[in-house]
């Protein structure tokens, strides 16, 4: 069995190593984002052209994760403290600033849901687990730093959800075994230690059956990218003891207490300087000009979408569902789906994903891009009660 | 008509701390044991888990873990001549409730008293004369001291695997640590915390003036560590929801995480939950228990016999229920005679602010409980009293438990209470101020005390206790001093403003000070002037030994956990080695 669980691993590192050796030479075309740092070359093949990660290769999903956790992972590699043949061949090749840049790329892109995820129901043995923990073995449930959901505590915490089973499963494994321990405080390690086989693979399982959370949009971070300046990343600005989360006041995490995620917004805001090094990424800035309510409507009115399916909406004819809430004197409600803060930053993000603000959430991914999420949050918050006069 | 259930040899009234580590002693001496919580059974896993746990509203605001005081409160007032009032909220304090008790929900600040505190009175005799002590102040010695309580404070720390720097192994003083304290047999279980920087600029000013910084002793632990009963700990991570909440990560040290579930499986033991002791019953001649009176979770009463009897609830719990079960002569201010509910105590605490420029990131989030740089220089009597005219003292620290977004806004004096220049003078400050304890000493008065109030009563018909508390002259005296030179410290610490004042009276119940009430069922050795002997066990029913921090006849400069720990240890180990053997009074009248 041992046995051959390692001839699986060499096999995926010789694949991984040779997708490699190729992999530079060979850039899709018309899927990369303009911003990609050079050095991304290095990464596509196995992580593929949007960091959507390869079942395949048990190559993980690595887009969208936070920043600071991607380039903390580069410099493990580099440095040792994690281990993989093809990771730590690459790492040690990158110039810091490389990693850095490669690490705020991927951060901020939101690649499709890998193929296996969704494909096997979860088992409750790994939803019991990620959620409420193992009192006789005394662990605590992942989510617990992983984010509800498993969506991530960015800037340190990565999400696992919709990341691939053999990648949780081998990741965890090599906590277990000493392999990797990058963590200051042996959290992990401590962790998976205490879970058996059974558990480990239980929780892969159902991480892997949940939908990945899409990047945090830049907008909802935008107040903080003005008012203050980042850090760089664990690349750039030396160890991970230093402060570099300058005038980071936001809490870790915790969505249910009412911040609008925290450090999230930290994360992505925490871009490689401006002035461009080779390789340097400069973060595409989205303007978060208002809303057009006038088009937010005719959105919703067009149908194309289905709101009008589950929700009353004032002021649309159609719209008598019954399923979601009434719309009806929006900007008045404190909690978007119950749980979220009211403001225009988290509703437009929950609009564009529902699932990975609120994982427990009927509303489903209805495929608004960031502009009509713009235009329908504008249109919400014009809205009366229905019987207003 | 109360169910009468057959006679245990021990049953255990509050399964907190004290009750879980005597629970475990008694079994392990074969003795056959019933705990009884009035609140909910609760574990690390499934109920203390994240994100539920971090809901700061529920738990910090709503105080969601603590006693309920709709069911059972206090009432308060400041001196003899006022009508105390029910405190309908909690504010000043939080005593919990539930399984694992209030070190649930605890800081995790884990100091040892040191030799002058527990013979306070005599020391401060010796050293500035009998003069030196004013009229109205009852100060006592513990009849227990540092030497002999250190293998217990040393089994404990190590139970719970704390985490510091020792300051004197064995009589050799280290710098670094805390010279102040008394020798110490091992070095702590485990290193200190990480020291954040708002406790790193403190060290730097702090040794700059000549005093002696070290790492505050944390039961959030800097590392995973195995205790002897074989439980693990994780390492502390920092998240800042200690005090009022519990902890998700089994990092903080308690009943959950360092002993419950060795005593849960022990065929010995039995736990029920939901139930409330209303009394400890006597025999005919008063000098015997037989056992204790309780409300089931069904509102059945029960009355379970028992040979021995442990009161190990709230401090001020434990003296209420010896008022209420006629155990010991009540106190009386207007004689200053009877034992019960004598000599209550609190802690006078300010907190000196530090304000920063922008450029300077405190990061208060990014804390544990317990993990601050504290100096003891100003502690006890480790600094001559003589010319200052007071007893007692404060020890300093850079400690900021948390940065919780409800519960932390500091502001500078002068801003405005509410409306947009609030919020842009919290968005400023938030990230650049330092907090400063001043951790201060509560000396024993003739007219601070406990006694059941005559007016209002619990959902079960029972009188409330009723506190009679104002800080003593000597407190607030002592609190001046102190404060400034935490101020001077403050000012060294380089921040552009420096706002503190010392404590002042009236004792304000509506601001959260600290949890730490203290006396009430003292210890001693003249049965005139305690409730119970040196061993804890009351002089008046030898079966009966109450154990909390209501044995203190006066507080000490330092958080009370520890030296609670340490007296539970001590009391757990004269019951199985002497009263068992032999029961009946360890110590003669």
């Amino acid at each position: 069995m041992k046995a051959a669980a390692v001839a699986g691993v060499i096999f995926v590192l010789v694949s991984a190593l040779l997708h490699a050796a190729h992999a530079q030479f060979v850039i899709p075309s018309g899927q990369v984002p303009r911003q990609q740092p050079p050095a991304a070359q290095h990464c596509v093949a196995c992580h593929g052209a949007q960091g959507e990660g390869n079942p395949d290769t048990g190559t993980p999903r690595i887009a969208g994760q936070p920043q600071y956790y991607l380039a903390r992972q580069l410099d493990s590699y580099a440095d040792g403290s994690r281990r993989h043949l093809a990771m730590e061949a690459m790492a040690k090749l990158l110039a810091p600033e490389d990693r850095g840049a490669l690490a705020a790329h991927y951060a901020q892109l939101n690649a499709p849901a890998a193929r296996s995820a969704g494909s096997a129901p979860p088992p409750e043995r790994g939803r019991v687990l990620a959620t409420i923990g193992n009192a006789e073995r005394r662990v605590q449930a992942c989510n617990t730093c992983h984010g509800p959901g498993g969506i991530g505590e960015p800037p340190a915490s990565p999400y696992l959800a919709g990341l691939d089973a053999s990648y949780i499963t081998a990741a965890t494994n090599a906590w277990r075994e000493g392999t990797r321990r990058n963590d200051a405080g042996q959290q992990m390690a401590t962790v998976a230690k205490a879970m058996t086989p059974d558990d480990i693979a239980a929780v892969a399982q159902y991480y892997a059956s949940l939908p990945p959370p899409k990047p945090w949009p830049l907008h909802v971070v935008q107040p903080m990218l003005q008012k203050r300046s980042m850090g760089g990343t664990p690349s750039a600005s030396g160890p991970v003891t230093e402060t570099r989360a300058k005038g980071v006041g936001v809490e870790q995490g915790a969505p249910m207490t009412g911040g609008t995620h925290g450090t999230g917004a930290t994360d992505a805001s925490r871009s490689a300087p401006a002035s461009s090094s080779p390789g340097s990424v400069v973060l595409h800035n989205v303007p978060l000009g208002p809303g057009d309510p006038a088009r937010g409507r005719a959105i919703i009115a067009s149908g194309v979408h289905g709101c009008t399916a589950c929700h009353a909406i004032p002021g649309i004819r159609t719209a008598r569902g019954v399923v979601g809430p009434p719309l009806g004197g929006f900007a008045r409600r404190a909690f978007i789906a119950g749980q979220l803060p009211n403001n225009i930053g988290v509703l437009v993000a929950f609009l564009q994903n529902p699932a990975a603000l609120e994982p427990r959430t009927g509303m489903p991914d209805v495929g608004l891009t960031l502009e009509e999420a713009r235009h329908i949050a504008a249109f919400l918050y014009t809205l009366e009660h229905a019987g207003a006069p | 008509m109360a169910t009468r259930l057959a006679e245990v040899d021990a049953v255990l009234i509050g399964v907190g701390l004290v009750g879980t580590l005597l629970g475990r002693e008694l079994t392990r001496a074969g003795l056959k044991v019933v705990g009884l919580e009035r609140g909910a059974a609760r574990h690390t896993v499934p109920d203390f888990q994240a994100p539920q746990m971090h809901d700061e509203l529920r738990y910090a605001v709503r105080k969601a873990l603590m006693q309920d005081n709709t069911k059972e409160t206090y009432t308060f007032r400041h001196t003899v001549s006022e009508t105390a009032l029910p405190m309908r909220r909690w504010a000043s304090f939080l005593p919990g409730t539930g399984l694992g008790g209030s070190i649930v929900h605890w800081n995790g600040q884990t100091f040892r008293f040191q030799a002058d505190d527990f013979q306070q009175h005599s020391r401060t005799i010796e050293r500035y004369g009998r003069k030196f002590i004013p009229a109205d102040v009852t100060i006592q010695d513990w009849g227990v001291t540092a030497a002999e309580l250190e293998p217990h404070f040393d089994r404990f720390e190590h139970l719970l695997g704390t985490s510091g720097k020792a300051g004197n192994l064995k009589g050799k003083k280290i710098a670094g640590g805390n010279i102040f304290e008394d020798p110490r047999s091992r070095e702590y279980p485990t290193p200190p915390q990480k020291e954040p920087y708002g406790s790193a600029i403190f060290r730097k000013a702090a040794e700059g003036l000549g005093y002696h910084a070290y790492p505050q002793p944390s039961c959030n632990l800097s590392q995973p560590y195995t205790n002897p009963e074989g439980l693990r700990l994780n390492t502390c991570t920092f998240c800042g929801y200690c005090e009022r909440f519990a902890c998700e990560h089994y990092a903080k040290s308690t009943p959950q995480t360092v002993l419950l579930p060795v005593l849960l499986k022990d065929p010995n033991f039995e736990l029920r939950t939901g139930c409330q002791v209303l009394r400890v019953n006597l025999d005919s001649s008063r000098t015997t228990a037989t056992g204790i009176t309780y409300v089931d979770a069904s509102g059945q009463e029960v009355e379970q016999r028992a040979r021995l009897v442990i009161v190990g609830a709230y401090a001020t719990n434990n003296a209420r229920l010896l008022l209420l079960s006629r155990i010991g002569r009540p106190y009386d201010p207007a004689t200053g005679r009877g034992v019960v509910g004598r000599n209550y105590a609190y802690q006078t605490m300010s907190y000196p602010q530090v304000f920063y420029d922008e450029s300077v990131n405190i990061n208060p989030f990014m804390r544990s409980g317990a993990n601050g740089t504290v100096i003891a220089d100003f502690a006890g009597d480790n600094f001559d009293h003589a010319p200052l005219g007071f007893i007692g003292g404060a020890y300093i620290g850079e400690i900021m438990t948390n940065g919780r977004p409800i519960g932390f806004h500091p502001v500078p004096p002068g801003t405005p209470s509410w409306g947009s220049a609030w919020k842009q003078a919290v968005v400023r400050h938030y990230n650049h101020t330092s907090t400063i304890n001043v951790h201060g000493s509560s000396v024993a008065t003739r007219q601070n005390y406990l006694d059941l109030d005559p007016i209002y009563k619990d959902a079960w018909g029972l009188p409330l206790l009723r506190m009679t508390f104002d800080f003593p002259e000597n407190d607030i005296r002592m609190s001046a001093y102190v404060t400034q030179k935490a101020i001077e410290i403050g000012r060294a610490m380089g921040g552009r403003q420096v706002v503190g004042a010392p404590r002042k009276r009236p004792y304000d119940i509506t601001e959260y000070q600290t949890t730490h009430n203290t006396g009430g069922t003292i210890m001693g050795t003249d049965p005139s002037t305690s409730v119970v002997n040196r061993y804890l066990q009351s002089w008046d029913v030898a079966n009966v030994f109450v154990i909390g921090a209501s044995n203190f006849p006066q507080n000490a400069s330092y958080n009370p956990t520890a030296t609670l720990g340490a007296l539970a240890f001590w009391a757990a180990d004269a019951i199985v080695r002497k009263y068992l053997k032999s029961p009946g009074p360890l110590m003669s009248r």
